[in-house]
């Protein structure tokens, strides 16, 4: 079985951004890895793989330094990579993000692909499916557990009461969620052996694609800080318990 | 196998290596920490070296009866000698058959008993029969100094005539001999080997202070196979890790003292030994004589010798090491397994990885909390953070990741910062620029993250030009004491105890007696037994305390809190937790509080404390209490 896992190379959630003048990120000289949200899918790719065979390929779109985010998955375990960098891609939205990963996919096909629920830098969550949507195939969303079964998926999706059992043919998209499985942490000859596992470097051009069709449909116009969040409870430990049923009640989680 | 393995430097400080073998081997130091086993060990090992000569006087008694030793045979005191100390092994037999057969504790469980008893026996016959034929020789007129020998002399008045024949002069000779010659050869495969290499392995036990690692070195520039990521196979051992294994005389008094034996975790460091023992033994044949490893497949260290768990369930606290008579190095086998457990295969508890995480990324420290956060716990204090290019103040106070971003240790923070501020000291704080010393990676076994810390942290220390540095957490002290300078850092460091009781003794700080009740200390591992710091928290304590109180287990053999070795980043298994185990220790003290001297001590018990609930004692830092004891100034 062949997959293909995407991959993004997000600001480091620690560190505080910088945006230009067009108000849009500056990528040059700041931390940058791999989105965390883009592990489990990789973890769950690579544990299948194990069980079944094939390949793990991780692919990812954005500058030039996001050859970490790929150096990294290939660390932890994927077998090839291939990057997708190019100047006219600079502020792309979602639905071009789509295109170029939908391009890559068409290129060289894969049984399975697997992305996390959401970025977390640009938080859309409408890449993946638009992609499953660009390609033609089915996707499973919020997936929590996936089982090959006779050639086709059994995946377990969450929801909010609980989960669905979803039966899904090959070829399919699946976003993963978080804690879904526990990303490895990759070792030292992981590591080393990275730098030797091929990758491929393209351009738009490489891909056949047009620089009008992933031309961005949205512009940012303005951007302010968030409100600072309210203070908050702190709630004392000798009536704690009382108070904090309380406080859930309130919110309608009880 | 010891051509197999791993070779190891010259040595260093050869004069500290001859002064640990005349005091531990020939003055038996370390079996003394337990009294009556220790004077049974004395008086077997002792009564040997003075019994030595007289092997060959028998050897040569075979066809001679009248044959001496030249020199010694002449000599009344030697025959005095020999008459006393054989006795002595006889006494040291039987307190060790009482130990075993009457007293029989807990620390033999999984050594093998039946050998020891064979071994016993063994010994008892060897000076059985010297004794015996001694007798014989007197009543047959063939021993020269028949006064010296008061107990020979007595056994010949005992068996009366029948000590006269001279047939049983020469068969108790021959018996004599052949056991001892017997017991040469059955030694080799035996547990008792430890007789030829407890003293060479005491001479090659490091020299380095106990809680200093050996650097891997690691380059990710040199070819794969020249990296080496710790112990994977049994040629991965270094020599000295070989012979500590057939140096074991799995006598158990690390299984005793062990926290994760005593809390029922499959982790004993005896079985540990043995275990790896065997599996190298059974290895040899692959290994080969010809010190060729690379032509054979070896089986993995774990799980072929030791399960996974076994490997991380030590705290490293070294309680093991400490107790060792023959000086097995038990912590850094066991951290050298996990360096390629970690390393080579990415294998460890999973709920480790965010730790490892953090460390590793932007945040740089276990708790994966932006560097900005570094100094939140000085609001509302004077603080001065050192910016690159400032002058350097007289101490860097080294906060440590647990006293930024744990609460509970926050505490302890603030406490160290308003008394050194006080005391008139000039302190600053590197801020957002101090990163993890990498102990909890060292110690999981990722050394490679480590070393990548350690050179930029020594390198930030040089570039602030720090000279003294004072730190709050033992872990941190110890890494920046004990193992900064193999990448270069010369600072002088002390543990913010010492710092504070040397204000006190200057009379910078002016504490209250009494004002925090009755306390008991709970030393922390790499405090105490690595690093020897047992007096100056106890001294800060004397001075604000109504009353004292020790725990039976404290100093060098203190029990630790459970989190060390990075174990406050693991889940632990077992019957029962070792915060709790040792809380309950200093709750039955009857101390109305436990202080502490490290943020992970102090986050495990006092998670122990909250577990107990009510009537549970105060668990605080040594320099919270201060504080208390010293407001308002």
């Amino acid at each position: 079985m062949d997959v293909v896992v995407f991959a993004k190379y997000v600001p480091t959630p620690e560190g505080t951004p910088e945006l230009g003048p067009d108000h849009l990120l500056v990528r040059d000289g700041g931390d940058g890895a791999l989105d965390p949200g883009d592990t489990y899918g990789l973890e769950l790719g690579l544990r299948l793989v194990e069980a079944h065979g094939g390949e793990v390929t991780v692919v990812s779109m954005g500058p030039a330094g996001a050859i970490a985010a790929v150096q990294r998955a290939l660390a932890m375990g994927a077998h090839r990579g291939v990057l997708v960098t190019d100047p006219a891609l600079r502020g792309a939205d979602a639905l071009a993000t789509a295109r170029v990963l939908a391009a890559c996919l068409r290129r060289r096909p894969a049984d399975l692909v697997l992305a996390g629920i959401e970025s977390t830098d640009g938080y859309t969550g409408t890449v993946p499916v638009t992609v499953a949507e660009l390609l033609g195939i089915p996707s499973v969303t919020a997936v929590r557990a996936v089982e090959v079964v006779d050639g086709a998926l059994r995946v377990e999706r969450q929801t909010e009461e609980g989960a669905d059992e979803v039966a899904c043919p090959l070829p399919a998209l699946l976003t993963v969620t978080a804690g879904a499985t526990e990303p490895r942490f990759p070792s030292l000859k992981g590591i080393m052996g990275a730098k030797q596992k091929p990758v491929e470097t393209l351009a738009l051009a490489d891909l056949g694609i047009d620089v009008e069709d992933v031309r961005p449909t949205q512009r940012v116009v303005a951007v302010a800080d968030a409100p600072p969040p309210a203070g908050g409870e702190i709630v004392d430990a000798e009536v704690g318990i009382a108070r904090i049923a309380d406080l859930l009640v309130e919110a309608k989680v009880l | 196998m010891l051509r197999a393995a791993r070779p190891i430097g010259p040595l260093d400080r050869p004069g500290a290596r001859l002064r640990r073998e005349l005091v531990q081997v020939l003055g038996q130091r370390k079996l003394f920490q337990k009294p009556i086993p220790g004077l049974m060990h004395a008086l077997i090992f002792w009564g040997f070296v003075v019994l030595l000569p007289t092997i060959a006087e028998a050897a040569v008694a075979i066809v001679d009866p009248r044959a001496r030793l030249p020199l010694l045979g002449d000599a009344p005191w030697f025959a005095l000698a020999v008459d006393l100390f054989a006795t002595g092994v006889v006494v040291g037999v039987a307190i060790a058959l009482w130990i075993r057969k009457v007293q029989r504790p807990d620390r033999f469980r999984g050594s093998h008993l039946r050998e020891a008893d064979l071994i016993l026996a063994w010994i008892l016959g060897i000076v059985g029969t010297l004794l015996a034929w001694n007798a014989t020789r007197i009543a047959l007129g063939l021993a020269p100094h028949e006064s010296s020998m008061p107990v020979s002399g007595a056994l010949a008045r005992l068996a009366g005539s029948a000590a006269e024949v001279p047939a049983a002069e020469r068969a108790l000779v021959w018996s004599h001999l052949l056991l001892v010659l017997g017991f040469l050869a059955y030694l080799p495969g035996s547990k008792h080997l430890h007789i030829i290499t407890a003293a060479p392995n005491v001479l090659l036990s490091k020299t380095r202070p106990s809680g200093a690692l050996q650097p891997l070195r690691i380059d990710l520039d040199a070819p794969e196979d020249e990296i080496r990521f710790g112990a994977g196979v049994a040629t991965d051992l270094s020599r000295s890790q070989i012979l500590d294994l057939f140096t074991c005389t799995e006598c158990g008094r690390c299984q005793e003292v062990c926290p994760a034996w005593a809390t029922g975790k499959p982790l004993s460091p005896k079985l540990l030994i043995m275990d790896l023992r065997d599996h190298v033994a059974a290895q040899a044949p692959a290994i080969g004589g010809g010190g060729d490893a690379g032509t054979v497949e070896l089986q993995p260290l774990v799980p072929a010798a030791v399960e996974d768990e076994v490997v991380w369930d030590c705290v490293t606290c070294g309680a093991c090491v400490q107790e060792c008579p023959v000086d097995i190095e038990h912590v850094d086998t066991i951290v050298d397994l996990r360096r390629y457990l970690v390393m080579a295969e990415s294998r460890f508890p999973p709920e480790a990885a965010p730790m490892l995480r953090g460390i590793e990324g932007p945040s740089e420290n276990p708790w994966g909390q932006p560097a900005a956060e570094r100094t939140a716990w000085a609001e509302g204090l004077e603080v001065r953070v050192l910016a690159p290019g400032d002058p350097p103040p007289e101490w860097l106070y080294w906060v440590g990741c647990a006293g930024a971003f744990d609460e509970r240790a926050r505490a302890t923070t603030r406490s160290v910062a308003r008394l050194l501020t006080a005391s008139g000291v000039d302190w600053a704080i590197l801020g957002p620029r101090e990163r993890c010393t990498g102990d909890p990676a060292r110690r999981l076994g990722h050394e490679f993250l480590f070393q990548n810390l350690a050179e930029r942290n020594v390198e930030t220390l040089g570039q602030a030009g720090v000279t003294k540095v004072v730190a709050s957490c033992a872990h941190c002290f110890n890494t920046l004491a004990n193992e900064y300078p193999d990448y270069g850092a010369r600072l002088e460091v002390v543990h913010h105890t010492e710092l504070l009781a040397r204000l006190i003794a200057e009379g910078r700080l002016r504490p209250s007696r009494g004002a925090v009740g009755a306390v008991t200390y709970h030393d922390a591992c790499y405090l105490g037994r690595h690093n020897g710091r047992y007096e100056a928290p106890r001294e800060v304590l004397g001075t604000v305390a109504t009353r004292t109180a020790e725990m039976p287990r404290s100093r060098e053999r203190s029990f630790c809190c459970g989190a060390g070795g990075a174990r406050m980043w693991m889940e632990e298994g077992g019957t029962a937790r070792i915060n709790d185990t040792r809380l309950a220790e200093a709750a039955a003290t009857g101390a109305d509080v436990v202080a502490v001297a490290c943020p992970y001590c102090l986050v495990m018990l006092d998670d122990a404390a909250r577990a107990r609930g009510s009537g549970a004692p105060r668990v605080a830092d040594v320099a919270v209490l201060l504080e208390e004891a010293t407001r308002p100034a």
